[in-house]
């Protein structure tokens, strides 16, 4: 007998033995809890970004203390980002937001808020012993977690509405063009067991956490818009901890700088190699901003060539120049 | 729907079974294939096959669990398949650790496969993980049947992860003692 052999014969186990095995992997955090993302293609192997999203069950470890919230460069908007690598030695970068992120409730006025019954109905069906139903891409898998919820949408006028804070921007091209995809991930969390991904008794969750993501593909570029919001429920005060990339680390790395435009100080976080040589034929970056409690991400990602570049840039700017004029 | 509701769309040849185990399992297969082979496009293809083994399995045989039934396929299909492939391709997958490990059990990894006692190996299987503490049990086939990490595994089964490892340690000995009394190993 071979070591091959013996894990074919394990192989062989009978479904009413694996059945309760089953049941402990569904309710615990086999799969991964984290929101991940593809990054944009570049022309070399594919990097998959893991946004390490904080929920309110607070699976994801905290690097570090949070920063102090100083007074921002103007009236405490904007932030200011780090960069580095974690404890897998995958590279990562950090925004801090000037000013905490989190909203009273009450701001929140869209159809999103119906999502904490719907998080109560999962809670019941896993409790059960039951599975939920993934979602279809491009929604990201939350199967087994009962207090994540995403809606697909085809405009993000309408993912905004949806969410119905009156102080979202959208930028012009996004409301203009339609995505590839557009949707909101909503996450609750139980007051009582914050940290429970499978809380004991039947939670009355709160709505804290909210993303509306839509996504462009054009000529050459891709485009990622993410907006988040969070509320007086969300355990920290801001909404991502940090940002990390999850394939060849040891590759790539993030580097940290600002642009300037329409009177603000934008973060830009490039990714490039490891090297600091920097791909002569790809661009990829990601402008970050913080306003009126609402964290603004655009990541782009394009082939340097005249025409893409030109139309890459009246993307960004048309994202910057969004913002309402003081 | 339901497992039950899936199943008999299997049943009455309805192609629109494949569609829904696919929306509800694509991502529950997708993982445990990629702790085998470590390769998205070859665990693609096994959850891919699983589907189309599924499609001609049923009606003939009627799943009592149907998530145990289909991850039992892209398992298999996923061993098939890195052992098709080179060996260094195991590397840094956890298939690969958990391989490693079984040496407490069968220590020489070019041992010699005697076909003829499959089926009694496959029965000594089913017997020995029946005796065995329910702890330990779902320890070892979190390891050894889903591949999954001892972290994983530990958090899962309510334990440290250097109680775990202990107790998979004690398994796999007494493994041994069980397989060779059984005479199925020297």
């Amino acid at each position: 007998m071979n070591r091959d052999q013996l894990l074919d014969a394990i192989g062989n186990t009978g479904e009413s033995m694996l059945k309760e095995t089953e049941q402990l992997r569904l309710n615990a955090a086999v799969n991964d809890a984290t929101v991940t993302r593809n990054a944009v293609a570049t022309t070399r192997r594919p990097a998959r970004r893991k946004m390490m999203i904080l929920l309110a069950a607070c699976m994801i470890l905290l690097l570090g203390t949070v920063a102090a919230y100083a007074a921002g460069w103007i009236g405490g908007r904007g932030g200011r980002a780090e960069t580095g690598t974690n404890e897998e030695g995958e590279a990562l970068f950090k925004y801090y937001p000037n000013e905490d992120m989190r909203v009273p409730i009450t701001a929140i006025t869209g159809n999103i808020l119906n999502c904490t019954a719907q998080m109560k109905e999962n809670w019941r069906i896993l409790s059960a012993g039951n599975q939920l139903t993934p979602y279809a891409a491009p929604l990201p898998d939350s199967s087994s977690i009962p207090f994540i919820v995403s809606t697909g949408f085809n405009t993000v006028t309408e993912a905004a509405a949806y969410i119905g804070y009156a102080d979202m921007v959208l930028p012009q091209f996004a409301q203009n063009t339609a995505p590839s995809y557009a949707y909101v991930q909503a996450i609750g969390t139980d007051p009582v067991e914050p940290h429970a991904l499978l809380s004991a008794q039947e939670p009355d969750y709160l709505l804290c956490w909210m993303k509306l993501e839509a996504c462009y593909a054009l000529d050459g570029i891709t485009v990622y818009l993410d907006n988040y919001v969070i509320t007086e429920a969300n355990e920290e005060p801001r909404a991502i901890l940090s940002t990390a990339i999850s394939n060849v680390p040891q590759e790539v790395e993030f580097v940290s700088d600002t642009a300037t435009a329409n009177n603000r100080e934008f973060v830009v976080i490039t990714e490039q190699n490891i090297d600091g040589s920097v791909d002569e034929d790809v661009v990829r970056k990601e402008y970050i901003w913080a306003e009126n409690k609402v964290e603004y991400h655009l990541s782009i990602r394009y082939d340097v060539n005249d025409e893409t570049t030109a139309a890459a840039e009246a993307i960004i700017a048309d994202w910057m120049n969004s913002f309402p004029n003081e | 729907m339901t497992d039950a509701e899936i199943v008999e769309l299997y049943f009455k040849r309805d192609e629109r079974a494949i569609q829904e185990t696919m929306n509800r399992y694509q991502n529950y297969l997708m993982k445990v294939a990629m702790q085998i082979v470590g390769d998205e496009q070859d665990a693609e293809e096994c959850v891919s096959d699983t589907y189309y083994t599924a499609w001609n399995s049923m009606p003939d045989y009627r799943p009592e669990v149907l998530s145990a039934y289909l991850i039992k396929i892209t398992r298999q299909k996923a061993i098939d398949r890195l052992r098709y492939r080179q060996r260094q391709k195991r590397q840094g997958t956890e298939y690969a650790v958990s391989y490693e490990e079984l040496g407490d059990v069968i220590e020489d990894p070019a041992a010699a496969g005697d076909d003829s006692k499959d089926d009694l190996l496959r029965e000594a299987i089913v017997r020995f993980l029946r005796d065995l503490p329910t702890d330990a049990r779902h320890l070892f086939l979190g390891r050894y049947f889903y591949f999954d990490s001892l972290k994983d595994t530990a958090a899962y089964c309510g334990m440290s992860e250097s109680k775990a490892k202990s107790m998979l340690h004690r398994t796999r000995r007494k493994l041994k003692k069980f397989l060779t009394k059984e005479g199925l190993y020297e």
